[in-house]
């Protein structure tokens, strides 16, 4: 399944972008680069909801993690 | 890492020499001696320990601000507060030993509701001691580091406030995100524009955010599943 790194929203939504990945039950893991957003079967329309209210930026499709550290 | 038990043997409490600031507090433990200053408040039931917050080899001490200013609120608000100074700073393992003997101290004296503040090192160490012992239901972290706070998700159901300046040349305020990532409910993040690691720039907004915050998480039963029954406080001394 699909793996994005997605921008962070301005700093007063980054709880409330984080509150509803866990609510759509999207794993996600906060590193400098970004937001890393690991996607399930059946998790993209919950995931482009939660990427149209918060107008997340997407850096990059499946992301190498050992690039970011 | 984390001791399964501390003991305090003993403790002196020293003369006021430091006006309303509180009390130099020795406690003896069976690893060593500990500083604290404790702040009392006459039959407070709930208590702040301010880890890391006292520093200096000697008296004269020296207090974080932010722990100064707030514990001198919360005092109106009848809470107790214990700023505890490390034996060897920076270094996890024993730092997490003396604010679970700090913690111990606090329930000896029967004080049932006590919550944890630690800022930047000491974040990692109230979170790691957070979940041994059912006293503590509140924890906040100021700008704190990401190692040694891994286990965040083990501080729920107690309330966690991670609060982090966006201006932070130290600790990159993504740090205090991760945390909140690990977390479970409840918790809050506050990233404060213009403020740096030692968040002073923002003491406008973060004094009242933590008074307000900490005297709401101490009121009797904020936790209710987790009080048992109400304590039995006598104060340190008597």
């Amino acid at each position: 399944m699909p793996t994005y790194l997605a921008q962070p929203p301005p700093p007063p939504q980054r709880m409330a972008l984080m509150d509803a990945l866990e609510a759509a039950g999207i794993d996600y893991d906060r590193q400098p680069a970004g937001y890393f957003i690991y996607l399930r079967e059946g998790q993209l329309e919950a995931w482009e909801r939660v990427r149209k209210e918060f107008s997340l930026q997407i850096e990059e499709d499946d992301p190498s993690i050992l690039d970011t550290n | 890492m984390v001791e399964a038990s501390v003991t305090v043997t003993s403790y002196e409490i020293a003369a006021p020499t430091w006006g309303n600031q509180g009390d130099i507090t020795h406690l003896h433990t069976d690893f060593g001696d500990l500083t604290c200053l404790f702040r009392q408040v006459p039959k407070a039931e709930a208590v702040v320990l301010w880890t890391g917050s006292l520093f200096g080899a000697e008296q004269p001490f020296r207090v974080s601000p932010i722990s100064q200013a707030v514990s001198s609120d919360l005092a109106q608000d009848g809470i107790a507060s214990l700023m505890l100074r490390y034996r060897d700073t920076h270094n996890l393992s024993p730092c997490i030993r003396d604010a679970q003997a700090a913690v111990a101290f606090l329930e000896g004296l029967g004080y049932r509701r006590i919550a944890l503040v630690g800022h930047s090192f000491s974040g990692a160490v109230v979170i790691s001691v957070a979940p041994l012992s059912q006293a503590i239901v509140a924890v906040v972290t100021l700008a704190s580091q990401t190692y040694g706070a891994t286990t965040a998700a083990h501080v729920s159901p107690r309330p966690l406030l991670l609060v982090h300046g966006l201006n932070d040349q130290r600790l990159n305020p993504y740090c205090s995100e991760q945390i909140y990532s690990w977390a479970r409910q409840p918790k809050e993040l506050v990233l404060l524009e213009g403020a740096s690691h030692g968040l002073w720039e923002r003491k406008d907004e973060l004094l009242p955010l933590l008074h307000s915050w900490l005297r709401d998480k101490l009121q009797p039963g904020a936790l209710g599943a987790m009080q048992k029954g109400e304590p039995k406080h006598r104060q340190a001394g008597q």
